[in-house]
């Protein structure tokens, strides 16, 4: 598998480490302070989907230029239909918040 | 008295020169080296202050340029080493030269004590260099001012093409410049080999 990370090019899956699943979301708030319930917090920390077909995924280009990217894989084929710096994301998602 | 302590080179004085088919090994561990990091600051204040100073743009892309006096490499986003011309630890302290030119625009630190340059030049190295890397040397897809971070076999490396000689330099940890001086070697004797 080949990833083409969007600073350095295409590399080798040597070159990165997988960091989980790109499409969770924090709950509010953080325990024991107020916000989101026991529920929401071990569903975030624990429970995850196992998908068939493209998923959002977090890699750490750490043999390269320590970027974080999300990565759009297609877990059947292991096809990489997107690859995006992390921080792009987040600042993407927090515009739109903001909108 | 204890004994006073003695600064030793990377590689055993001995290891240290390797000449043979065509290619050549150097130890450039005298090669000052700083890190310069922007840390989320004002990177157009940034941008105007090395040009001033150095007359070159910071790159965006995995490239080095070279500016009056040292040169900057790429090294992740908004990231850059910044290189002596000095191969022999002469000259201005290069830390120093650069906290006092960018003051609170970057974060700088000496990287001189961590990495060791070694050179791999001559017709031979680029087999020789794609023996160890697993990106793509042809000059098509790598030329000189192009540099990547990248693995050589399982050490994690920085390196660029110097020109089209051609000639190469690979930035590596102190700890394994053995190590890599080995494989560098033992790549170039199959290179040789094979050619």
């Amino acid at each position: 598998m080949r990833i083409t990370c969007p600073c350095c090019g295409e590399r080798g899956l040597d070159e990165f480490s997988y960091r989980g699943d790109a499409t969770l979301s924090r709950p509010a708030g953080d325990p024991p302070l107020p916000g989101a319930g026991a529920e929401a917090w071990a569903e975030y920390v624990y429970l995850r989907d196992n998908p068939s077909g493209p998923h959002r995924e977090l890699w750490y280009h750490g043999a390269g230029c320590r970027s974080w990217l999300v990565v759009t894989r297609n877990t059947r084929t292991h096809e990489i239909l997107d690859t995006e710096r992390a921080v792009n994301v987040v600042r993407a998602t927090r515009k739109d918040a903001e909108a | 008295m204890p004994d006073p302590l003695h600064a030793r080179g990377p590689l055993s004085p001995s290891a240290c020169s390797y000449d043979h088919g065509g290619i050549r090994i150097t130890d450039m561990s005298g090669r000052q080296v700083a890190g310069v990091a922007l840390l989320g600051g004002d990177r157009a204040a940034l941008d105007a202050t090395v040009r001033q100073a150095w007359g070159v743009d910071l790159p965006d892309t995995p490239r080095i340029v070279a500016g009056s006096g040292l040169t900057f490499a790429w090294a992740g986003p908004d990231q850059w080493l910044a290189l002596s011309d000095a191969v022999d630890d002469s000259g201005p302290d290069l830390e120093h030269v650069l906290r006092t030119t960018l003051g609170p625009l970057a974060a700088v630190t000496d990287q001189g004590d961590s990495r060791v340059a070694l050179r791999i030049s001559g017709p031979g190295s680029r087999d020789a260099l794609s023996r160890l890397l697993p990106i793509d040397l042809h000059p098509r897809a790598f030329s000189p001012g192009n540099t990547a971070l990248t693995l050589a076999g399982h050490i994690g490396v920085q390196v660029w093409q110097v020109d089209s000689c051609p000639t190469y330099d690979i930035l590596v940890f102190r700890s394994f410049a053995r190590s890599l001086h080995h494989d560098l070697c033992a790549a170039a004797r199959g290179a040789a080999r094979a050619a």
